[in-house]
C-alpha cells in the first residue's frame, strides 16, 4: 500500500502544489488516495480542462483568422494570441515533462543534518518556507487583480470595431461584437441572450485558468530559486562557527553560543544520506554532546582520547571533519538541485523569452498608435506592464542567485580562517576555489537568467518602439 | 585631541555637506553653525519645491505648445535629482555615519615616508575631483544667470529669466522682475551645487577606500621585510632584558659560553632552527593582519555599495536624460548663439561629472586586482608551507573584482561610461528624427 509521506520540497510548496492541481496541471502525484478510480478521475478532471484550453484557444485563432483584413485588428487578435500561449506552452510542457518536475521536487528528500548547525538550518528553512508562501499569495492576488481589471474594462468603452463600409468601399462603418473579454469566434450566436452569458461564463473562467497556469510554473520555479538562496545563506552563516570550532586549538569552548543551542533529542532525528558514520557511530548518547554545551570555559574530558597533530582530541577532530563534510556534502546537494532546476525549467525560459520577445515587438508598434488616455491606451499599457513583469519575475530570482552564490567565496574568505587548524584552511582554499564561479540558471544555454536580461529586453522594447514610431 | 580618521580623510566634504545641513554636526559645535545650517538646508529645499510647482504650472499651461521643451525637461529633471539628493544622505544618515565609523576604526593614515606620498596623491585627485564638481556646478549656475541677458539685448525677449517658469504675479514690473530673476537664480544655483555635493561626496569616498588597497598592496608585498623587522626588533628586546637581568650573572654566562665550545655547531643549527620559526612566527602574524585589514576593506566596501548603490543608478539615469535633452536642444538652435553655448557647458560638466564617477569607480576595481599581485610579489618562496596556503587565499579572493554597481543593473566603471555615450547618441538620433522638422 502506497503510504504518502508529505515531507521535503512538497512539503513546503505545498499550497502551490494544490493550487496546481486545481487549475488542472498534470500534477498527478502527492495524493492520499492513489487508488485507480481516484487518479483516473482526476487525469480526467485534467484532460478536461486541458481540452477547454485547446479549444478556447482555437476558437481565438479562428476569430485572429477570420480578422485578418483589417491591419489594426490582425495585430490585436495576434498579440492576444501570443499573450495566451504562453499558458499553453507552459501546461503542455509541465504535461510532458512531469518526470523531471517529481525528480526535482523531490531532490530535497533526503537531506543530510549536523546536530550542531540544525538550529540554523531549521531557522532558515522557516525563512525560505515563509517567503515562498507570500510569493505565492502576491501572484496569486495579482492574477485576481489582472483578471478582474480585464473584465471590468470589457465594459468600458464601445464595444466595436472598424470594417470597411459593404456599401461605399472608402469608408468605415462601426459593427458591433460581443462585450467579451477576449475576441473570439462562437459557433452559436454570442451577441446576446443565452449564447452570451454561456461565452462569457467560459471566457470568465478561461481567462483565469490562463492567467494562473503562465504564472503558477514560473512562481514554481521562483519557489525552488529562493530555497536555495535560503540554503546558501545557511551554508554562509555556519562558515563562522565552523571555524571558529576548528580553532578551538586550546580548551577554550569557542565564544559562538548559537553553536551549543539546546538540541531536542526527539524532534530534528537527523535523516542521514549514507554518511551514517561519522557523529553518530562515536556519540552515542546525547550526553556525550553535552560536553561540548559547557559554556563554563572549560571542555570537560580532554584527556580521554590521545591529542592530534592541532592540538584537538581525537573526538573534537572527528566531530571538525563531520562539520566539514556536513558542509560540502550539503554545497554539493544545492549545486546538485540548481542544474536540476536548470535542466527540468530552461526550456520552458526560452520558449517564454522567445515569445516574449515577439508579443513585446507588437506591442511596440501598438503603442507608437496611443493617441490618447483611452481604453486602447489602457490595454496596450496593461498588456506591456504584464508581459514585463513575468519577465521580471524570474530575472529577479535568477540574479538572487547568482548573487548568493558568488558571494559564498567573500563569505568563506571573512571568517577567521587564518586562526583555524590547517584542515580548515584547506577546506576554505577548496572552497574559495570552487565558488568563484557562480551558480546560474540558463534557458537552455542561450541566456542566463539574471536582471541583465531584462535590463537588455527592457532596452529592445524601447529601442523598437523609437524605430517604429520613426516609420510612422 | 587628535582628529578623527574620517575627518581627515572627508574633510573638505564633511565641511561642504554640514554648512548646506546635510550631514549633522558633532555634539561639540556652537548651537548657531547648527540652526544656520538647518535654516539654509530648509529654505534650499522649499525655494525647490517653490521652483518646481513654477515649472511645473507654466507646463500646465502651455501644454501642446512649450516655447522650450528641452529646457523644461532638464530644469525639470534637475529638480527632481537635487531634491532627491538632498533628502538621500539625510535620510540614511544612519548607514552613512556606520561608514564613517568603520573609517574611523580601520582606515590607516600613513606615518612613514613611502605610504605618506600615496596618501598626498589620494588627497590631492580628491580635491582635484571636488574642485572639477564644484567648478562645474557654479559655471553651469553662472552660465544660466547671464544667458538671459544676451538674449535681452539681442531683444528677442523683454524680459528673460534664467528658464521658463510660470510664476503667480505679473513679472513685467522691474521690482517683481527682478524678484522673480533672482529667485530662479537662487533655485539654478542650488540646483547645481546640491546636484554636484553629494556625487562628490561618494566619488570621493571611492578614491579614499582606493587609497587604502594601496596601502593593502604595499602591506603584503612588504610582508617579509616586516617580519624581519620585527623579529630583529624582539631579539634586540630579549638581548636587552637579558643583559639588564643577566648583570649580575655574567660570570656565569661566560663560563657556559666556554663550556659548550665542543656543541658549538649543533646550537648555531638549534639557533638558525628557532630563528627561521620566529622568523615563520612572525611572517604569518603579519600576514594574518593583513589579511584582517584586507577582510574590513571588503565589508567596507560592500557596506558602501549598499549605501551608494540606489543613488548612483538614479544620478545615471538623471546623466542620461541631461546629455540626450540638451543634445537635443542643442540641435535645433544655431550654433554660435548664447542658448547653444549655455547647453554646450552644461553637456560636458556632465560628461566630465559622469567621467569621474565612472574612472574613479573603474580605479577601485583596479586596485582590488592589484592585491592579488602584490600578494605574489612578496618574498613567499622561503616562507613555510602554511604561509603559503594563505597567500593562495588572498590571491583567490583578490582575484574577484570589487565592483560598485548601479542597484544590480550595471557596474560603474569605463564600461558603463561607453554604454551611456553609446545609449545618449541614439537616442538623440530617433528624438530628432522624431520630432524635428
Amino acid at each position: 500500500m502506497y503510504k504518502f509521506r508529505l515531507h521535503g520540497l512538497v512539503a513546503d510548496m505545498w499550497p502551490l502544489i494544490r493550487i496546481m492541481q486545481m487549475t488542472g496541471f498534470f500534477l498527478l502525484d502527492y495524493h492520499e488516495d492513489m487508488s485507480f478510480g481516484w487518479t483516473s478521475i482526476r487525469a480526467g478532471y485534467a484532460g478536461s480542462i486541458s481540452g477547454l484550453m485547446v479549444i478556447q484557444f482555437a476558437l481565438i485563432f479562428i476569430n485572429l483568422m477570420k480578422q485578418s483584413d483589417d491591419v489594426n485588428d490582425l495585430t490585436a487578435n495576434t498579440i492576444t494570441v501570443l499573450f495566451f500561449v504562453h499558458s499553453l506552452v507552459k501546461f503542455f510542457y509541465f504535461a510532458l515533462r512531469r518526470g523531471k518536475f517529481y525528480r526535482t521536487l523531490a531532490t530535497w528528500n533526503n537531506a543530510n543534518s549536523h546536530p550542531l548547525f540544525s538550529e540554523n538550518h531549521s531557522r532558515h528553512h522557516a525563512t525560505a518556507v515563509g517567503s515562498m508562501r507570500r510569493l505565492v499569495m502576491y501572484v496569486g492576488i495579482g492574477i485576481i487583480i489582472s483578471g478582474f481589471a480585464w473584465t471590468i474594462i470589457t465594459f468600458v468603452g464601445d464595444s466595436v470595431h472598424e470594417i470597411p463600409d459593404p456599401e461605399n468601399a472608402n469608408e468605415t462603418i462601426f459593427e458591433e461584437v460581443p462585450r467579451l473579454m477576449l475576441r473570439s469566434w462562437y459557433p452559436w450566436n454570442a451577441l446576446s441572450g443565452g449564447g452570451y452569458v454561456v461565452s462569457f461564463v467560459i471566457q470568465i473562467l478561461w481567462l483565469f485558468l490562463a492567467l494562473s497556469h503562465a504564472m503558477m510554473m514560473d512562481t514554481m520555479f521562483c519557489c525552488w530559486l529562493i530555497y536555495t538562496c535560503q540554503q546558501l545563506v545557511h551554508l554562509k552563516e555556519i562558515m563562522k562557527p565552523l571555524m571558529e570550532l576548528s580553532a578551538s586549538l586550546d580548551t577554550l569552548v569557542p565564544h559562538s553560543a548559537e553553536l551549543f543551542r539546546a538540541v531536542s533529542a526527539t524532534t530534528n532525528n537527523p535523516i542521514t544520506s549514507g554518511d551514517g558514520d561519522g557523529i553518530r557511530a562515536i556519540y552515542s548518547n546525547q550526553h556525550d554532546f553535552s560536553n561540548f554545551r559547557l559554556n563554563t570555559g572549560a571542555l570537560a574530558n580532554i584527556n580521554s582520547g590521545s591529542v592530534g597533530p592541532n592540538g584537538l582530541t581525537k573526538k573534537q577532530e572527528v566531530l571538525v571533519r563531520s562539520a566539514i563534510k556536513y558542509w560540502v556534502e550539503r554545497h554539493k546537494h544545492v549545486v546538485r538541485f540548481v542544474s536540476n532546476i536548470g535542466d527540468t525549467y530552461g526550456s520552458a525560459l526560452l520558449l517564454h523569452m522567445l515569445i516574449s520577445t515577439v508579443t513585446l515587438t507588437l506591442l511596440a508598434y501598438q503603442a507608437t498608435k496611443i493617441e490618447a488616455a483611452n481604453v486602447y491606451a489602457c490595454t496596450v499599457i496593461g498588456y506591456l506592464v504584464y508581459t514585463l513583469a513575468q519577465v521580471f519575475l524570474f530575472c529577479f530570482f535568477g540574479n538572487r542567485l547568482i548573487e548568493e552564490s558568488s558571494s559564498v567565496m567573500e563569505a568563506a574568505y571573512s571568517c577567521q580562517w587564518y586562526d583555524g587548524s590547517e584542515e580548515a584552511k584547506t577546506f576554505i582554499q577548496i572552497v574559495c576555489q570552487q565558488c568563484q564561479k557562480a551558480m546560474s540558471i540558463s534557458g537552455a544555454k542561450f541566456f542566463t537568467v539574471s536582471l541583465d536580461l531584462f535590463a537588455s529586453v527592457l532596452g529592445a522594447v524601447v529601442t523598437y518602439f523609437m524605430v517604429l514610431v520613426q516609420l510612422n | 585631541m587628535d582628529p578623527r580618521t574620517s575627518e581627515v580623510y572627508m574633510y573638505t566634504q564633511l565641511k561642504i555637506s554640514r554648512v548646506l545641513g546635510i550631514w549633522p554636526y558633532t555634539e561639540q559645535t556652537m548651537l548657531w553653525k547648527k540652526i544656520l545650517s538647518k535654516t539654509v538646508f530648509y529654505s534650499m529645499l522649499g525655494i525647490k519645491f517653490c521652483t518646481l510647482l513654477a515649472v511645473s504650472y507654466h507646463i500646465f499651461l502651455k501644454w501642446g505648445h512649450l516655447p522650450d521643451p528641452y529646457e523644461t525637461i532638464v530644469v525639470l529633471t534637475a529638480h527632481f535629482n537635487t531634491i532627491f539628493g538632498m533628502l538621500y544622505i539625510p535620510i540614511r544618515i544612519s548607514k552613512f555615519l556606520l561608514l564613517l565609523k568603520t573609517m574611523d576604526d580601520h582606515f590607516i593614515i600613513p606615518t612613514d615616508s613611502t605610504q605618506q606620498h600615496l596618501f598626498e596623491e589620494t588627497m590631492r585627485s580628491a580635491s582635484f575631483v571636488t574642485k572639477m564638481f564644484l567648478g562645474s556646478a557654479l559655471s553651469t549656475g553662472v552660465s544660466y544667470a547671464v544667458i538671459p541677458f544676451t538674449a535681452y539685448t539681442n531683444g528677442t525677449m523683454n524680459h528673460p529669466l534664467p528658464f521658463h517658469a510660470a510664476l503667480p504675479f505679473d513679472i513685467t514690473q522691474t521690482s517683481s522682475y527682478w524678484m522673480a530673476y533672482f529667485l530662479l537664480e537662487i533655485s539654478m544655483f542650488t540646483l547645481c551645487i546640491n546636484g554636484s555635493v553629494n556625487c562628490d561626496f561618494f566619488v570621493s569616498m571611492i578614491i579614499k577606500t582606493t587609497c587604502q588597497f594601496r596601502f593593502l598592496q604595499r602591506m603584503i608585498a612588504d610582508i617579509k621585510e616586516e617580519a624581519i623587522k620585527r623579529n630583529k626588533q624582539k631579539q634586540q628586546d630579549k638581548s636587552k632584558k637579558a643583559s639588564h637581568t643577566d648583570g649580575t650573572q655574567s660570570e656565569i654566562s661566560i663560563l657556559s659560553l666556554t663550556d659548550t665550545n665542543k656543541d658549538d655547531k649543533l646550537t648555531t643549527k638549534e639557533d638558525d632552527k628557532t630563528h627561521g620559526e620566529e622568523l615563520d612566527c612572525e611572517f604569518l602574524q603579519r600576514l594574518s593582519e593583513c589579511v584582517k585589514y584586507h577582510q574590513l576593506l571588503l565589508q567596507f566596501v560592500h557596506d558602501l555599495k549598499t549605501a551608494a548603490s540606489p543613488f548612483m543608478l538614479f544620478q545615471v539615469l538623471i546623466y542620461v536624460i541631461f546629455l540626450c535633452m540638451n543634445v537635443l536642444g542643442m540641435s535645433t538652435v544655431p550654433v554660435l548663439s548664447s542658448e547653444f553655448a549655455n547647453t554646450l557647458i552644461f553637456v560636458i560638466c556632465v560628461l566630465s561629472l559622469l567621467l569621474l564617477l565612472c574612472w574613479y569607480g573603474n580605479e577601485l576595481t583596479i586596485q582590488s586586482l592589484e592585491v592579488a599581485q602584490a600578494a605574489y610579489e612578496c618574498d613567499w618562496c622561503d616562507g613555510s608551507s602554511s604561509a603559503k596556503r594563505s597567500l593562495v587565499m588572498i590571491m583567490s579572493r583578490a582575484q574577484k573584482p570589487v565592483k560598485l554597481t548601479a542597484w544590480k543593473f550595471f557596474d560603474v566603471d569605463l564600461k558603463m561610461f561607453t554604454a551611456v555615450l553609446r545609449a545618449t547618441y541614439s537616442y538623440y538620433q530617433v528624438l530628432h528624427e522624431v520630432y524635428t522638422e
